[in-house]
């Protein structure tokens, strides 16, 4: 048993100096862009079969193996049911830095993580009936907040794969969170654009993208640094 | 190519399933509680009293709240959607008390398909007549026994 420790230890030693001998390679940054991608969100077509609309649009420009992203879009939409009408109308925008966490892909294949701020800007309005089943007389009200504003911020997590020549297709997973919206009267809105049911301090989204990227000059796959001893790396 | 075809479609069959799961509210069983209760108590013994009055009523609506017929302690009223304040009165063959409170109101959203209710916070006295009165609960709430109790 007393050997078998001593092997194990002995074991984690080598690797320790193992580790301490070798360094990785030292790669020249290459911060001058070299490509600038534009993505049209396809999962807010789905929301045209009720009547609303919901665009979305993102640019990305890569700066060594970041990316500074800007989304923006627009959302219409209106819900009736019993005893209500309402509509709203907002715009959005996000910015923020990504990491593309797959930078050596022969493919231009990109796995990134990112943060972003983001903001909305909208407005919204209610018809709500009092009905004779209440208690209160049948009476017709009407309210509205004509000048909203809602910040977050957002961790996401994307996936774009080269499907043809420029064109990729790809998705994100955002963890929006930190909701801040001002200029709320009696009406409560229903939907922040961009954001989702407002009444969530936190939410998931998901948006599907098709991609065309403009490569505006030839940057090649930078090849994965190799290990190096320390000696080496001085040179 | 084909990995990412596969990968796509079983994130968003999963997420349209999670869509479907969600768990949509029943819409008179969860609308928010929008009445408030008034106890009533003797002003020399402090104990709680059992009334009754020829009719209790208030504006906005042609139906009476309490007839003769009730003999109660702890009388519940309705609040007012349509305005922030509203004026309970209390009618008996010699006087007539009034109560006068304010409220917060929000519209709030049960669902998209339930559409929204008012909600009631932050219940406060204007004015009365009664010899003392006093807020013991200014939330709101199908839990709360009295919010107000009244000593005449």
């Amino acid at each position: 048993m007393k050997i078998f420790k001593y092997i194990i230890s002995l074991a984690a030693l080598l690797s320790v100096a193992q580790a301490e001998a070798q360094v990785y390679e030292k790669r020249v940054r290459d911060w001058k862009p070299s490509e600038f991608f534009i993505a049209a969100d396809v999962v807010g077509l789905g929301r045209l079969a009720s009547g609303d609309v919901q665009t979305e649009f993102q640019a990305k420009i890569d700066f060594d193996f970041y990316y500074l992203a800007v989304d923006a879009g627009r959302t219409v939409l209106s819900s009736s049911g019993d005893g209500f009408d309402y509509s709203s109308t907002g715009n959005f925008f996000r910015v923020g830095p990504q990491i593309n966490l797959i930078p050596y892909n022969k493919n231009r294949n990109v796995i990134c993580f990112g943060l972003m701020y983001a903001q909305s800007d909208f407005s919204d309005k209610i018809d709500y009936s009092l009905t004779a089943e209440d208690f209160w007389s049948e009476k017709q009200l009407a309210f509205s907040n004509d000048d909203l504003q809602a910040r977050w911020l957002e961790a996401t997590m994307g996936l774009n794969v080269r499907i043809a020549g420029p064109l990729y297709m790809g998705y994100t997973i955002r963890f929006k969170l930190a909701k801040d919206l001002d200029g709320v009267d009696t009406l409560e809105p229903f939907e922040i654009p961009g954001y989702g049911e407002a009444s969530k301090t936190s939410v998931f989204g998901f948006n599907y993208y098709v991609i065309y990227r403009f490569g505006f000059r030839k940057k090649p796959v930078p090849a994965k640094p190799r290990m190096i001893s320390p000696k080496q790396s001085e040179n | 190519m084909k990995n990412f075809v596969l990968f796509s479609v079983v994130i968003l069959g999963s997420l349209f399933f999670l869509m479907a799961c969600q768990n949509e509210p029943e819409c008179d069983l969860e609308r928010p509680y929008d009445e408030i209760n008034m106890g009533f108590y003797d002003f020399e013994t402090l104990e709680i009293d059992t009334l009754r009055y020829d009719l209790i009523g208030t504006a906005g609506t042609d139906s009476l709240l309490y007839t003769s017929a009730d003999t109660l302690s702890v009388f519940t009223f309705p609040l007012n959607p349509s305005a922030d304040t509203l004026a309970y009165y209390f009618v008996t063959g010699v006087s007539i008390d009034t109560i006068q409170l304010k409220y917060d109101r929000k519209l709030e959203w049960l669902s998209e398909r339930c559409g929204p209710f008012f909600k009631y916070q932050n219940l406060k006295i204007v004015y009365h007549t009664f010899d003392s009165v006093s807020v013991i609960q200014s939330t709101i709430d199908s839990s709360i026994d009295e919010n107000i109790q009244v000593y005449n």
